[in-house]
């Protein structure tokens, strides 16, 4: 049953849009960005922070998928799904399995989902400006890693969820995907980021930032690598716009934050947005103009759950062929994410809504142009 | 017209006897004779020998760090995933690096891949496909004076493992058949080239005839009709015009061919995807496709070895070739994924069978293959990841000597319409261009065009 189901492979990631969303600048952008003292780039790499060093343990094993769990009811109808299929009936064979949780996570109890309890060398931020333990109890508790440098109090709920997953393991599927770069490279979109001097110089200074997606694709040069220094066209729906924050360039090291932001992907067989929430930046500024650096903040959880399942091929649900092939069940983590959420607690009830994470990012310089401004370099040509 | 090198025979002769008082007659297989000095026309007419065009088709692509050799020109070093085509490399080219560009589109997974590299252009939605394939353009230009425009095989045993298609609605559907697929171009219908006698098929007369008093009608039905619906009715007699051309070739004793020799039936074996029964209905349908290439049945095929999203299993197990692209731990020490990788390595050998199958085929002074372009493709490059970066192309043959081979030539950061492009132009289309938006190419991979 497993080459049905996992026929379709989901590959959560990728930025891009509109073939013309990224064009050569013109003078008068260059000329702007220059009076202005205005600094934008364009993502480049973007992956989850999978420790390839020190993964740590997951003594209770890995999570099992549904084609593990009910593993004789797909046995019993294995031969109609395969007729069904090659006749291309896609709905009627995946409709012959059982209930489908990806789709309705109320259609089964929770079956369990092993959470990474142990110590890992993950990368990431304290959000929460202090060092916690879950037996310390209290709202939203949860255990804090320790970074590879010693640092304490990381805040890092995302990798205790997915820690246990297979495809979140180094060498597992996402990981593969991130170290080929293709959540950047096949993205229908990029992520933008705008900095804008406020005081001091660009070196050392405070800044106004903005993360934006872009309105298309990322330009890419003959080896597939990133092109630099290009015109990025923003987005249209403001959706995908954040707030202003507040930033700063010291040392070398770029510090902003928070800020909500939802960014748009669309990548093989999803096409949906990630929403964040009080989400922080830290870089370092590279020699060659790039930077380098970490997107930690929280993750909303009904957001966490939509992005995991909302994958189609065409009109065909496909969340749980993704869910097989990563290693999960999506009943299991649904009842899983409020017990690992640590953020945003509901003013009523006091259950968190959001989960911390960790997006590891590298990004180049490029022109951000706002759609308005585009508008208007087109009517004055 | 040259003359034929032994005026004392010709393709009409055969020998006589009697048997038990009955008349009998044998033919004589096709002679060098009935070539032109040169042996590269039929004497007969001083047509050329015929062209044909064929794409083979595997699924789940390569691991592109064992598959890409590291080096390129003639001299290329064969990579651990090429070693089963070591005896063919130099009847061969190797097309590394070409990518389907995506445009803004999403890569939709196992289906971008081939489509992009068959169109010309990422498919926008899961229903559509930029078509006509490639494979469709082609024997739009040379298949139309045989009897069959293209064949389509599957050695999987499913009909619907075909990548050929004019849009989206109107699929070539595969023979899944071995047996079925010899039946069909060697059963009912066939008329052998090299037979002494020639009798037209009834039937054919019956549909020559219905057509032809349809023509009539036209003329009479187009004087009452207004501008706009005599282009439409142009347009279905058209399509009309291709069908009487066809019938009107098998009204015709077709020209003797030298390799044309009707082969026995083969045996019908299980079809589906367990791969030694893939290997075995593959080898038989090489088999019998070189034969009705040779005897020109059709100038246009398309094999697939297996199946986008590939279905091929080992024996004894249910976990198919891509699921393990997605499931099997890659070995920490070999750094790749050994029992998906098996299924390449297969794949290489069944290609290169494929290969061996036609060069078998003797035809003027080289083999069918010579004959013969034949392009070789998967719909990924890395199938774990879904890759449409560096897609993983062959061709074999040189289309008459248009091509070179021998060749690795890489093609970092391109378009896959290189390739098509360059399919095209070698089998004579006067295309200068083709593919749409970033896809759209005037260059040819002149390094291989003769």
């Amino acid at each position: 049953m497993k080459y049905l189901i996992s026929i379709f492979l989901v590959a959560l990631l990728g930025a891009c849009g509109d073939k013309s969303a990224s064009v050569a600048p013109t003078d008068a952008v260059m000329a702007a960005a220059a009076e202005k003292q205005v600094r934008g780039f364009v993502f480049t790499e973007w992956s989850y922070d999978i420790p390839k060093e020190n993964p740590g343990e997951c003594p209770e094993g890995m999570n099992i998928t549904d084609e593990d769990f009910f593993s004789e009811e797909y046995a019993e109808v294995r031969d109609e799904v395969k007729r069904r299929f090659d006749a291309g009936d896609r709905e009627g064979a995946l409709g012959l399995l059982p209930a489908d949780a990806c789709k309705d996570p109320s259609v089964w109890p929770d079956p369990g989902h092993i959470l990474f309890e142990g110590e890992a060398s993950v990368a990431g931020l304290d959000l929460d400006g202090e060092s916690t333990s879950a037996s310390g109890g209290g709202q939203c508790a949860h255990n804090d890693f320790t970074g590879a440098n010693g640092q304490t109090g990381i805040d890092n709920q995302h990798y205790r969820l997915m820690g246990c997953v297979k495809g979140y393991r180094p060498d597992g599927l996402f990981d593969r995907l991130f170290d080929t770069n293709n959540s950047i490279l096949e993205n229908g979109y990029a992520t933008l980021l705008e900095m804008k001097l406020v005081e001091g110089t660009r070196t050392e200074g405070v800044v106004e930032a903005q993360l934006f997606t872009s309105a298309g694709p990322i330009t890419k040069d003959a080896n597939g690598h990133v092109v630099p220094d290009m015109s990025q066209l923003v987005h249209d729906d403001t959706l995908f716009h954040s707030a202003i924050f507040r930033g700063e360039i010291k040392d070398g090291i770029f510090t902003a934050g928070p800020v909500d932001a939802k960014l748009k992907f669309k990548v093989q067989a999803i096409d949906n947005y990630y929403w964040f929430r009080d989400l922080q930046i830290r870089a370092e500024m590279l020699a060659d103009g790039s930077m380098k650096g970490v997107l930690a903040g929280y993750w909303d959880i009904e957001n966490t759950f939509n992005f995991l399942t909302e994958v189609y091929i065409g009109p065909v649900h496909l969340g749980r062929a993704a869910a097989n092939n990563i290693g999960y069940q999506c009943a299991g983590v649904y009842h899983a994410l409020p017990r690992v959420a640590d953020g945003h607690p509901d003013p009523e009830t006091g259950q968190c809504t959001s989960m911390s994470t960790v997006i590891r990012f590298a990004a180049v310089p490029a022109f951000i142009i706002m759609p308005e401004t585009s508008l208007q370099v087109a009517q004055q040509k | 017209m040259k003359k034929s090198k032994s005026d004392g025979l010709s393709r009409r002769t055969f020998l006589r006897g009697t048997l038990g008082g009955a008349a009998v007659s044998v033919g004589l297989p096709f002679l060098d004779v009935f070539l032109n000095t040169n042996g590269d026309a039929m004497a007969a007419t001083g047509a050329p020998l015929p062209r044909r065009f064929g794409t083979w088709f595997f699924g789940c692509g390569m691991n592109p760090a064992r598959w890409n050799p590291s080096t390129e020109g003639i001299d290329w070093q064969l990579s651990p995933e090429l070693l089963p085509i070591a005896p063919m490399r130099h009847r061969m080219n190797i097309l590394s690096g070409y990518s389907v560009l995506l445009d803004g589109e999403a890569n939709q997974v196992h289906r971008t891949g081939v489509f992009g590299a068959l169109c010309g252009g990422a498919p926008k939605t899961a229903e559509t496909v930029p078509g006509p394939t490639l494979d469709v353009l082609i024997s739009d230009a040379i298949g139309t004076r045989t009897r069959f425009r293209s064949l389509e095989m599957a050695a999987t045993g499913n009909p619907r493992h075909s990548n050929s298609l004019r849009d989206v609605s109107s699929v070539n559907p595969a023979e899944p058949s071995a047996l079925g697929f010899y039946t069909r171009i060697f059963g009912p219908g066939f008329s052998d080239p090299n037979a002494t006698d020639f009798t037209p098929d009834p039937n054919v007369l019956l549909r020559k005839s219905a057509l032809s008093i349809v023509t009539d009608d036209r003329k009479r039905l187009e004087r009452q009709l207004g501008q706009s619906d005599r282009a439409r009715l142009d347009q279905y007699f058209t399509a009309l015009r291709q069908l009487e051309q066809q019938l009107e070739l098998q009204l015709q004793q077709p020209p003797p061919l030298q390799a044309c020799n009707i082969p026995q039936a083969p045996v019908d074996l299980p079809h589906d995807t367990e791969i030694d029964n893939v290997m075995a209905n593959h080898g038989l349908m090489a088999q019998t496709l070189a034969l009705a290439l040779a005897c020109d049945q059709t100038r246009v095929f398309n094999m697939q070895f297996s199946d986008r999203a590939s279905s091929l299993r080992m024996p004894g197990t249910t976990d198919t070739h891509h699921t393990l692209t997605h499931e099997e731990p890659r070995d920490a020490a070999l750094g790749y994924q050994p029992n998906a990788t098996a299924f390449v390595l297969k794949s290489m050998e069944a290609w290169t069978q494929f290969c061996q199958t036609l060069d078998a085929v003797p035809e003027g002074d080289g083999t069918l293959l010579d004959n013969c372009l034949v392009m070789a493709h998967s719909e990924t490059s890395e199938a774990n990841t879904h890759s449409i970066v560096g897609m993983p192309f062959m061709t074999a043959g040189t289309a008459g000597g248009r091509l070179r081979t021998g060749l690795h030539v890489s093609g970092v950061g391109e378009s896959t319409s290189r390739v098509g492009l360059t399919m095209q132009q070698a089998m004579g289309l006067n295309v200068g261009q083709w593919g749409v938006d970033q896809n759209q190419t005037d260059r040819p991979i002149s390094d291989i065009l003769v």
